[in-house]
């Protein structure tokens, strides 16, 4: 599945962690080194596959824990209004 | 002169992070020792996150502003320059500044809106700006600025002739003005005069640098002379191609004693020496007189608390908000 980042939503890359902005609810969060693998990979547009394979190559982690790691973020990601599923 | 360069290879002769801080260029200085391998401070990387999530803050809460501000709203400093960095994010600010023609309405209709003090009850106006104010959900105070932050000898200008002259800011929302470069590089050099005097922070330069860069010269030094700012121009425009020749180990970090001194030895660049006596009067004079609504009391127990920290260095004096 890919995503898109909502227009009330902004974010800034600093060193290797991501800071969100949401407009809406006017509150900030601060993306740990491995969620923000995670999140560049989904804001460029690319999918959850995509992301899962980025985290097994920059950290290590075994394949299927990547995966399920990937997919629980995107949807708290989604849950929290900071990314929204794309069609198709 | 090639600025950048220049300032990278004086970030990289220092050692002291804490000069670094005292110049301004600690965001610059992390991007530019992780690059080069060094270690960053912990507290260099929050800073980092401040501003990030500052740059992040500033187009929202100007939207929320320009909703309900009648009139023209000017931005001046921190996030205006910021936008001419190479990337914005190597420029700290502290707050958003905004020149209006009539900082006591825009006030109310701020306060009517949920905006609050910054500064608790006890928060006071100061020389050129109404009591700092802060919407409850951003990190950036709000400063209302009824004159430009100068020198009190300098003849900078009414707001409605600045007003009158006002392009649109680099921030990209609808409404947010600012001053044209050349008027807005004048005003920098007038407020790091205010505060440091001739000792300029390397960021001081480097902000008048990226604003006047493509502005006719003489258009702007003309201008400065208007503002009665001239020998100050030329002085800052001096100190900025001597950073191409600086050498790190040139950089200090000042105390209180140090910037009050400057500060008043800046009178000295007054138009003409004839006007310097006056100058550093007024200068003084305003560094110890009270706030404007601040009580003698108020204003002798902040004078109280500083004098025994004289010496020490006033960047760590001030980040343990005295």
């Amino acid at each position: 599945m890919s995503y898109q980042v909502p227009g009330h939503v902004h974010h800034r890359t600093v060193d290797d962690e991501v800071v969100v902005f949401d407009g809406q609810t006017e509150t900030y969060l601060g993306l740990n080194s491995t969620a923000t693998i995670v999140w560049l990979v989904l804001v460029a547009g690319d999918s959850t596959g995509a992301a899962a394979d980025a985290l097994v190559a920059q950290t290590g982690v075994a394949p299927e824990v990547a995966l399920a790691d990937t997919v629980a973020l995107a949807a708290d990601l989604v849950r929290r209004g900071l990314l929204e599923p794309t069609e198709g | 002169m090639n600025l950048w360069a220049a300032v990278e290879r004086l970030v990289d002769e220092v050692t002291d992070p804490a000069v670094l801080q005292a110049n301004g260029l600690q965001l610059i200085a992390a991007r530019r020792w992780r690059i080069t391998g060094r270690a960053v401070p912990a507290v260099w990387v929050e800073a980092e996150r401040s501003a990030a999530i500052t740059a992040l803050a500033v187009p929202h809460l100007l939207i929320r502003i320009r909703g309900v501000v009648p009139g023209p709203i000017l931005l001046l400093k921190g996030a205006e320059i910021a936008a001419r960095y190479p990337d914005p994010a190597l420029r700290p600010f502290g707050d958003l500044d905004l020149l209006v023609p009539n900082a006591e309405t825009a006030e109310r209709a701020l306060h009517e809106c949920g905006f609050r003090s910054a500064e608790g009850d006890a928060a006071v106006a100061r020389p050129h700006h109404q009591p700092p104010l802060s919407w409850p959900r951003s990190p950036l105070p709000v400063e209302l600025h009824h004159a430009l932050p100068a020198p009190p000898w300098a003849t900078a200008p009414p707001v409605a002739a600045l007003v009158a002259t006002a392009v649109p800011a680099a921030t990209g929302v609808d409404g947010i003005e600012t001053l044209p470069p050349e008027g807005h590089a004048v005003l920098l050099a007038a407020h790091a005069w205010l505060h440091y005097g001739p000792r300029l922070r390397v960021r001081d330069l480097i902000d008048v640098a990226v604003m006047v860069d493509g502005s006719d010269p003489a258009e702007v030094a003309d201008l400065a002379r208007a503002w009665g700012l001239g020998r100050v121009w030329t002085a800052t425009q001096a100190a900025i191609h001597r950073l191409d020749r600086q050498r790190g180990g040139d950089l200090r970090e000042p105390s209180l004693a140090d910037e009050h001194l400057a500060r008043w030895a800046g009178a000295l660049w007054a138009p003409s020496p004839r006007a310097a006596p006056r100058a550093l009067a007024q200068t003084i004079g305003r560094d110890l007189q009270p706030w404007p609504g601040e009580m003698w009391p108020a204003r002798l127990a902040r004078l109280g608390r500083a004098v025994p920290h004289a010496l020490r260095s006033a960047g760590a004096y001030r980040s343990e908000k005295h």
